[in-house]
């Protein structure tokens, strides 16, 4: 059934458009505005350089040491991740964490707007929810992005093109509580 | 079509410090901005601030600009605001207080803001055609850039050997291209904005 509130809307005419396109020009701005703006960039760059060390981080909660280290769709005896590519190119996981009662069930994927994400949750053996922090860490251990996770245990991280690994530390668990993830030789995503 | 990124994917990586994004999104709306800065009557230098101003406030809420398509409304509200502090401190006029003096000698109340209104669906509409360009992409997007972009007849010789076509296929592709253009543009809403002009008086 049509909505007869709705109202069809006209295709732009080509004379509309060329008319819009032809005086666009004299609104760019002068190249000395330019490149102040974009100089900017050095504002935007730094928000990587800020991103407090999780090393530090971790340091104020726990001590890495004694952490789970696990390789992102590792088949090695010492781990237990077990992934597996669908056929619309995403990687899944789901699998125990050695040592632990946990569990990770997580999807990387490249979406259309060519940005890869980690979606998953942590869960108890016993299925039941994990609370903590997560975070996504560059080469040189620095803060890429982070957040907790939700009450269902559930995540969603983007990874940008210099994600390294992704961090786990479950609340309450303060020895031996974290799980560090290595993305390294995973595929960005994608078919 | 050529890749495109949206506002939400360059805004994301410009938080996760990706300066590439960030040149991205400048190229995006810097005609908008400057295009908002225009309507005002402000030296030079002052326009110059105000541009830089704008986009430095938006470094600064990268993290409250989360909505996507609230960008270019974002940018056009801010830009405003700063062209009108900027107004302020220079009148000194204090009757000149409850008025706002247009470039066509013509004064507007600012609580009136049916103007303001059909202003913003001009802005809207120009930078959908150019959101349009960027979405069409490929040779499209160079040609209409090229033909267009420019003041003075463009160089068709050049032109054509830049695109790998005859001089002859200008015209035709020209047309087609428009008419992709066109599909783009309707797909984004233009239309929309069309219609709505039709109900109001159009002063741009």
């Amino acid at each position: 059934m049509t909505d007869p509130t709705r109202q069809p809307q006209p295709r732009p005419s080509i004379a509309e458009i060329e008319a819009l396109l032809r005086g666009d020009a004299g609104f760019e701005p002068p190249s000395s505005a330019l490149s102040g703006a974009l100089g900017l960039r050095s504002r935007i760059a730094a928000r990587r350089a800020d991103a407090p060390s999780l090393a530090a981080k971790v340091g104020d909660l726990m001590d890495l040491a004694g952490a789970r280290f696990v390789e992102w769709l590792g088949l090695s005896p010492d781990t237990a991740l077990a992934g597996v590519r669908d056929d619309r190119g995403a990687e899944i996981v789901d699998a125990a964490i050695p040592g632990s009662d946990l569990v990770l069930v997580a999807e990387r994927s490249e979406g259309e707007d060519a940005l890869v994400r980690l979606v998953g949750e942590f869960r108890h053996a016993s299925g039941t929810a994990v609370r903590g922090r997560i975070a996504v860490l560059d080469a040189d251990n620095r803060v890429l992005a982070d957040g907790e996770l939700d009450a269902f245990g559930m995540f969603s991280l983007t990874l940008a093109g210099n994600a390294r690994r992704v961090v786990f530390m479950q609340r309450g668990a303060e020895v031996n509580g974290a799980v560090v993830i290595d993305l390294a030789g995973a595929s960005r995503g994608g078919a | 079509m050529a890749s495109y990124h949206t506002d939400g994917s360059l805004l994301e990586r410009c938080r996760a410090g990706d300066p590439a994004a960030w040149d991205l999104l400048v190229a995006r709306y810097r005609r908008l901005v400057w295009s908002v800065i225009l309507k005002h009557r402000l030296r030079d230098e002052t326009r110059e601030d105000i541009f830089q101003q704008a986009f430095s406030a938006l470094v600064e809420h990268l993290d409250s600009v989360r909505e996507e398509g609230a960008l270019a409304a974002w940018l056009t509200t801010t830009t405003k605001r700063l062209c009108w502090q900027a107004s302020e401190r220079g009148r000194r006029d204090a009757a000149r207080e409850t008025a706002l003096e247009r470039d066509d000698g013509t004064r507007t109340d600012p609580a009136d803001t049916r103007q303001d209104d059909a202003d913003f669906a001009r802005l809207t509409e120009r930078q959908l055609v150019r959101d349009g360009l960027e979405r069409l992409g490929g040779k499209c997007r160079e040609l209409l850039e090229a033909l267009f972009g420019s003041a003075g007849e463009p160089n068709y010789a050049l032109l054509a050997e830049r695109l790998g076509i005859r001089v002859g296929s200008i015209g035709p592709t020209r047309a087609r291209c428009l008419e992709k253009l066109a599909g783009v543009l309707e797909g984004l809403g233009f239309g929309a904005g069309a219609a709505a002009r039709e109900k109001s008086p159009e002063t741009d």
